[in-house]
């Protein structure tokens, strides 16, 4: 409740005695200017009728009610599910053995045992090789799966941990949960993933759709079958990145909001663009359409209902290479490909959750992803109307230039 | 809809046995059964008077949803904090406007100088009196202003007051609380409570017929 000097000289009016009076009788009455002494009556009425300026409407629908209902029932499940995995302890011994240069014997007492499980796993990353390192990066919960079982089979088998120069051992509970969360934390870097060959990249950006397909479904499952939005009365424009309301990538960011997928899992290693700093917790979007990695499907009237598609539907791709140039008025090319990959292509996250590489971006029905159905129309008149070159064609006067081969 | 039209039971029943199962009970059995029907009640009941308060705090839908969805989570979090003897009602919106005026912290929210210029300086030595107004001024103002139009002034005027007035003023409106209870869940003392709430109720009447 603290307010600085700058509030005093904004907060410095007061009641009139009379109103003062009115409104504490208002008050007594439970903000009911029938209940309050007729005497008083007329001012605490003309009070109440300001003060009852205050009320809204919170609810553009029945609907929004239940999507919103349906939004914090599913948070609130979902930090039921992290909370039984990772202990708020294991949280701190890792953040420990990471401040302390990933060396656990410089970790405050009270964590180091757990930092020193923590490091044990963090060499067993080290020893996995590339490969496994980059399912790692891109932040795999299957793979994370696999590790967590490989560590309960070698505890099944009575393997004793063992640090050999310092002899202490560690419990496998220890062990299962440091690697969980080392396993989470190692995807967070990203000039790591800058520094990758193209084929790594694509490898990660395939990881990320299908994180993204699962944080989808997920989301689905919880919002009664919607896909992503970042409020249940969006409706406007989706151009105006960082505005939510009139921004489609707000919805897709309402994923990352609503934790159902990590920011780096919607950060493509090909777009150079991607904010490089982990993004604020208050983010409601991205910064600016350069920063947006991937491009979500849009839909119809504001309509988000995944049961309105089919399953083979595209819902995320990398990033449009013709929005950036079409919105600004610019030339587009409606055949090319995504920049994410240098143009040659594109990954597609379908509806049930399939992630592909194509090198058009036109579907097998014809339909380009990158255009709605108007503008495919008036491009396919326009070349049914001047069709293609067939060799013949000549300037039509002197000053048409038209270069030949 | 105006205050005085409102029915008083639409805030007494909530934590009352008139509304069937009180709040307690509903968030105690979520608490201690980890009962979901209970804890999607508890949304539903609290979702207009809830969502109508943060929003006034907030300015925006999107931030009071958001912070709809914190306020729960944090008493998922916290409810062993929860005095099951106590009222659930003031606990929950104290948490609530907690979360906030964290967002609002963050947001680092910039009031408009036109709208700190009018409701600034002193309101004369006999103090504003809501008696100034027009007839139309409060009572009929969708006559001259649509829905959309009118929420709007009012976040502007509540945009101009201090961060402390706004609080208490939307916490007493919205919960129908008496002087004593904003004092103990807020706990600030009663004539601190009294003084700062005509003083919002100064602000924000002046604000009002200023924009208007």
């Amino acid at each position: 409740m603290g307010n600085g000097h700058e509030d005093q000289g904004r907060d410095d009016i007061r009641l009139s005695a009379e109103d003062e009076l009115a409104f504490d009788a208002l008050i007594g009455a439970g903000f009911d200017p029938a209940g309050v002494d007729p005497s008083m009556r007329a001012r605490a009425e003309r009070i109440a009728a300001t003060l009852g300026m205050l009320d809204c409407d919170p609810s553009d629908s029945a609907d929004s009610r239940e999507r919103l209902a349906d939004r914090v029932v599913g948070a609130v499940r979902l930090v039921q599910q992290n909370s039984e995995t990772l202990s708020r302890e294991d949280g701190e011994a890792l953040e420990a053995f990471v401040m302390s240069g990933y060396d656990a014997s410089r970790a405050p007492s009270g964590l180091r045992p757990l930092a020193g499980a923590h490091e044990m796993v963090h060499g067993l990353i080290v020893g996995m090789g590339d490969e496994n390192q980059r399912w790692i990066a891109s932040g795999r919960n299957v793979r994370t799966e696999a590790v967590m079982d490989a560590l309960t089979e070698m505890s099944a088998s009575s393997m004793v941990f063992e640090r050999p120069s310092r002899r202490r051992s560690f419990r496998i509970a220890d062990l299962l949960t440091a690697a969980a969360a080392v396993l989470l934390m190692s995807a967070i870097t990203l000039p790591v993933l800058n520094s990758m060959s193209e084929s790594g990249r694509r490898q990660v950006c395939t990881a990320n759709l299908q994180a993204a397909g699962m944080g989808i479904g997920m989301y689905a499952i919880s919002n009664n079958d919607s896909l992503p939005m970042a409020t249940a009365g969006f409706g406007g424009g989706w151009s105006q990145v960082g505005r939510p309301g009139k921004s489609h990538s707000a919805n897709l960011f309402t994923l990352v909001r609503s934790r159902y997928v990590q920011p780096w899992e919607l950060t493509c290693p090909g777009n150079k663009h991607a904010p490089a700093e982990p993004m604020d917790q208050d983010a409601l979007d991205w910064g600016s359409l350069e920063e947006v990695s991937y491009s979500y499907r849009l839909m119809p009237g504001g309509q988000n209902r995944a049961d309105l598609l089919n399953s083979d539907s595209v819902v995320l791709a990398d990033r449009s290479p013709i929005l950036l140039a079409g919105i600004r008025g610019h030339r587009i090319s409606p055949e090319a490909s995504s920049p994410n990959h240098g143009q040659e292509g594109q990954h597609l996250l379908r509806l049930d959750d399939s992630v592909g590489w194509t090198d058009t971006p036109v579907l097998e029905n014809g339909d380009n992803i990158w255009l709605p159905r108007s503008i495919e129309q008036h491009i396919q008149n326009v070349r049914k109307k001047y069709g293609y070159f067939d060799g013949s064609e000549l300037p039509t006067t002197p000053e048409d230039t038209f270069l030949g081969p | 809809m105006a205050a005085a039209e409102r029915k008083q039971d639409d805030f007494r029943t909530v934590s009352g046995a008139a509304g069937g199962e009180s709040d307690e009970a509903m968030f105690l059995r979520f608490r201690d059964s980890g009962d979901q029907e209970a804890f999607r009640a508890l949304i539903d009941r609290y979702h207009d008077d809830l969502l109508r308060f943060l929003y006034r705090m907030i300015g925006d839908r999107q931030g009071a949803e958001d912070v709809f969805q914190e306020a729960f989570l944090q008493i998922h979090l916290s409810g062993a904090t929860f005095d099951g003897s106590r009222k659930f009602r003031p606990w929950f919106f104290t948490i609530a406007a907690n979360k906030a005026r964290d967002l609002l912290r963050k947001k680092k929210r910039r009031r408009t100088a036109e709208l700190s210029a009018p409701v600034s300086g002193r309101g004369g030595d006999s103090g504003f009196s809501f008696m100034d107004f027009l007839e139309s001024d409060a009572e009929k103002p969708d006559e001259r202003l649509t829905a959309d139009e009118r929420d709007e002034q009012v976040q502007r005027v509540l945009d101009g007051m201090s961060p402390a007035l706004r609080e208490v003023l939307l916490l007493a409106y919205f919960q129908r609380l008496s002087y004593a209870q904003i004092a103990d869940d807020l706990g600030i003392p009663l004539g601190t409570v009294k003084s700062r709430l005509h003083s919002a109720v100064a602000v924000f009447g002046r604000g009002w017929k200023t924009l208007v």
